[in-house]
């Protein structure tokens, strides 16, 4: 086979070749990683007859295999599929912007089939070719104007309908569009220069064979589009493509360059020899190329392509101001499924006992999710690799494993591949593993990138520190929860226990009341009958006898006071207290008390002394009864304590009270005696004590009852045997 | 001869009060029952009514109550006598037109005498 007999193979041709690799490069990603649809076949389409379209006219150039004149026709039928492909391409992309799409593709077939049928059975569009030293030209018909007119219609057309898509399109799509329209554009615009209107205007055909460069526009902006504006989702491996098609376009130009200089020499070295040296040197190059452009690109795409930076700076400063589990889990699920692209995504957070739970769930289905952790395999080869586990990368481990794992690696393959989890994230929190977060396959089936697994290992770090934080701040607040409740429930039991208390108590005063009002009856035939003995209604009695009667008589009648004592306390502590007060004369209560015990205190060998002002004071408002009582048992105290001597009862005018004192020439008081007096029978053991000599209980209801006049009681003794005073202060 | 009718249940406190106002030249007449009591008060018309609280079956505000509505006997003084102190008691008795609520365990037969003496 002759490569080329009368033109010899120049950096053009060589070009031409690889923009056919590109685009056909282009039209393999496009259609292998895309989604399956219809924008994915057409615009594959572009690419594949791109590629075809630049061998086909390669072939043409060297007439290689067939002549030249029936390359250039079988180009021309290409022609009619890829322009019919391109204006298809603006029809449906974006979609849903058109209609109908059957009335200009019926109208392209039926313009195209006669034109078809003139390119192949008459002379009228491809006369014939003529070889020249630079290769074949075309002699073009008369027809020729009308197939570029044709053709010109439906480019414009398709033009036409991507700007009018632009206009009416906003943000993302509209920058897509912009950029698919000036690859479109360029692309058509040099086409029509090349391919009609030089020919036409000069029967050039000379530049025929480069028109396929042009395609390289449509492919250029295309793969702009979908690194800058993610237009099919194969950013990752686009970005790549570029990196290396610049290489190579980097690379050739290098390689033209030195053409160029061996072409200056005046002895130029034969390309033969050039050839595979330019060859060696353009592939030696060709690493040093891709390196830097690798180091260019991923200096700018960083933002476009992945973000990666800003991804986890955002994430980090969010991270850090949730403490709600529920939504922790959320942004980090949202974060991996915007960044990865991913329809499905779980995490698994570890519980104290070591079993999992779902924290958040998107796609998996739940059994699915806790499937992957139920046998302890892949936690636990996790804890020891403390790396992502890729499943793409599971068969290469299986190899290399030990026999004893090979059959559970095998078993997580399985079981990976069934609920299409691609990647398994590992949370730790100081060497234990805490969680795992499974992510499902890419949109784009994109394999997870080197880039990818630095982030997510990163971003699974932070994660792991948020999730232990919030687990524990959640901890606490359940925590707290509960101490809340306890709290409550013994409350309510203490609140029980009171009122059980209260109601005990209740009987208690009760029970004291009735009792009391029984042991009354038995006291008042007692009282009444010796009273009337010692009066005589039953005959004469003996002076002995009746001095004992009249000691019956007195201790019955303190029984009697005890009594009435308890009663009050009782009904004071079942709140049935009430005062009966009106204007009383004070110094006639207290004459009344004198009056009744003075007998009492004479039987004893005692003096008993009453002092009062001078002149009459004003009336106060008080219980007689009451007030009556307290006197009557301050008396009465001192009557018992006093073996010898005198009791004092006094009354003072102060500016606005009215001071009344008992003072007795008795046993007297300790300083803790004079506090405790007052406390009742019911409060501690000083009270029982004072209860069990059958004093103090008098001093309570005395206390009770100044309590409420707002009067004041106190007792005041310069110690032991010293005698002590007893103090009523009533308000005016 | 002035009549005093004696409600009470206590026989030992009833026979008691009897024997001093006999002596001090008063009828009287003894009953353990308020219902016995309402009888007597129609049959014999005393001038006073010396009358216990708390009582066996039909207690002293019940006797208080019909015999407030009886004309024939209603205007005859009572004088409660009881050692049942309790504020809501007294209140209801006073407002039946008892002519006062003691205590007993307060007085002495003689001391009663003396009291009961205003109310005639």
């Amino acid at each position: 086979m002759v490569i080329y007999n009368n033109s010899a193979m120049t950096f053009i041709d060589f070009l031409v070749i690889i923009t056919g690799a590109a685009n056909f490069f282009l039209g393999y990603l496009v259609l292998v990683r895309g989604v399956k649809d219809k924008v994915t076949y057409t615009l594959s389409g572009v690419g594949f007859i791109g590629g075809i379209w630049a061998i086909l006219l390669f072939l043409y150039h060297f007439h290689i295999g067939l002549p030249s004149l029936l390359w250039i026709k079988i180009v021309y039928s290409l022609v009619f599929v890829m322009t019919f492909n391109s204006f298809y391409f603006s029809l449906i992309y974006p979609p849903r912007l058109r209609k109908s799409i059957f009335l200009p593709s019926f109208l392209y077939l039926v313009l195209a089939i006669p034109l078809f049928y003139t390119l192949f059975f008459t002379e009228l569009w491809v006369k014939d070719i003529v070889y020249k030293s630079w290769g074949p030209e075309t002699i073009l018909g008369p027809i020729y104007i009308f197939v570029c007119v044709f053709w010109g219609f439906f480019g414009a057309w398709a033009l036409y309908n991507f700007f009018r898509k632009y206009l009416k399109s906003a943000g993302i799509n509209r920058e897509r569009i912009k950029y698919i329209l000036i690859g479109m554009f360029l692309f058509i615009s040099t086409v029509a220069t090349v391919d009609g209107i030089i020919p036409i205007l000069s029967g050039n055909t000379k530049y025929f064979r480069v028109s396929p460069l042009s395609s390289l526009f449509v492919v250029g902006f295309t793969a702009y589009a979908i690194l800058r504006y993610r237009l099919m989702n194969i950013r990752v491996v686009v970005g790549r493509t570029a990196i290396y098609l610049f290489s190579f376009v980097t690379v050739i130009a290098f390689g033209f360059l030195l053409i160029y200089l061996n072409n200056q020499l005046s002895v130029p070295v034969s390309f033969k020899v050039i050839g595979p040296l330019i060859l060696v040197l353009c592939i030696i190059f060709f690493q040093l190329f891709f390196k830097i452009y690798g180091k260019l690109a991923s200096r700018y795409f960083y933002y476009t392509f992945y973000s990666y930076q800003k991804v986890l700076t955002n994430l980090a400063k969010e991270l850090t101001q949730i403490l709600e589990l529920d939504r922790l889990a959320n942004l980090i699920v949202k974060t991996l499924v915007e960044t990865m692209k991913l329809d499905r995504t779980v995490v698994l957070l570890r519980e104290e006992k070591g079993d999992y739970t779902i924290l958040k769930n998107i796609g998996f289905r739940e059994e699915n999710g806790i499937s992957l952790v139920k046998d302890n395999f892949l936690t636990r080869y996790l804890a020891e690799t403390k790396k992502p586990l890729v499943y793409e990368e599971l068969s290469l481990i299986q190899r290399d494993a030990p026999e004893g794992e090979k059959q559970d690696l095998e078993k997580l393959k399985q079981n990976m591949k069934r609920i299409e989890a691609d990647l398994c994230l590992p949370l730790f929190q100081k060497e234990k593993i805490i969680g795992i977060i499974v992510l499902g396959t890419k949109v784009s089936a994109d394999a997870y990138s080197k880039e990818d697994l630095e982030l997510l290992t990163t971003l699974s770090a932070q994660a792991s520190i948020s999730l232990q934080n919030a687990s524990r701040y959640h901890q606490v607040q359940d925590l707290s929860q509960n101490l809340q409740e306890k709290v409550a429930e013994q409350t309510k039991e203490l609140q029980e226990a009171y009122e059980e208390l209260k109601k005990i108590d209740r009987a208690k005063s009760e029970f004291i009341s009735m009792a009391s009002h029984q042991l009354r009856t038995p006291l008042s035939s007692i009282k009444g009958y010796i009273s009337m003995i010692l009066e005589g209604d039953y005959g004469k009695i003996e002076k002995r006898a009746k001095e004992k009667l009249e000691n019956v008589f007195y201790s019955n009648e303190r029984l009697i006071r005890i009594v009435n004592d308890l009663l009050d306390i009782s009904k004071i502590e079942l709140g049935k207290m009430e005062l009966k007060k009106s204007p009383c004369q004070i110094e006639d209560i207290l004459d009344s008390c004198y009056q009744e015990m003075k007998p009492e205190i004479k039987k004893k060998n005692l003096r008993f002394i009453f002092k009062k002002p001078e002149t009459p004071l004003a009336k106060i408002e008080v219980d007689e009864l009451k007030i009556r009582q307290v006197i009557l048992n301050l008396i009465d105290n001192a009557i018992r304590y006093t073996r010898q001597g005198k009791i004092e009862l006094c009354l003072e005018k102060k500016p606005d009270s009215i001071l009344i004192f008992i003072r007795d020439t008795g046993e007297g008081l300790t300083k803790e005696e004079q506090k405790e007096i007052f406390q009742g029978f019911t409060r501690g053991s000083a009270g029982i004590d004072f209860f069990i000599e059958g004093a103090g209980l008098g001093l309570y209801v005395a206390k009770k009852y100044l309590d409420l006049h707002n009067g004041k009681i106190w007792a005041e003794s310069k110690g032991k045997g010293k005698g002590s005073v007893f103090y009523v202060e009533l308000p005016i | 001869m002035k009549k005093i009718l004696i409600i009470e249940d206590e026989k030992i406190l009833g026979e008691m009060y009897q024997d001093k106002f006999s002596q001090a030249g008063f009828k009287v007449i003894l009953t353990l029952e308020a219902e016995e009591g309402l009888v007597l008060a129609k049959k014999e018309k005393p001038d006073l009514i010396i009358l216990d609280i708390l009582l066996p079956r039909e207690n002293g505000l019940f006797f208080l109550a019909q015999l407030r509505k009886d004309p024939e006997i209603s205007s005859i003084p009572v004088v409660a006598f009881s050692n049942y102190d309790d504020s809501e008691t007294k209140k209801q008795a006073l407002k039946l037109r008892a002519k006062a609520y003691l205590i007993k365990t307060q007085f002495t037969p003689k001391q009663l005498l003396e009291e009961i003496k205003k109310y005639f």
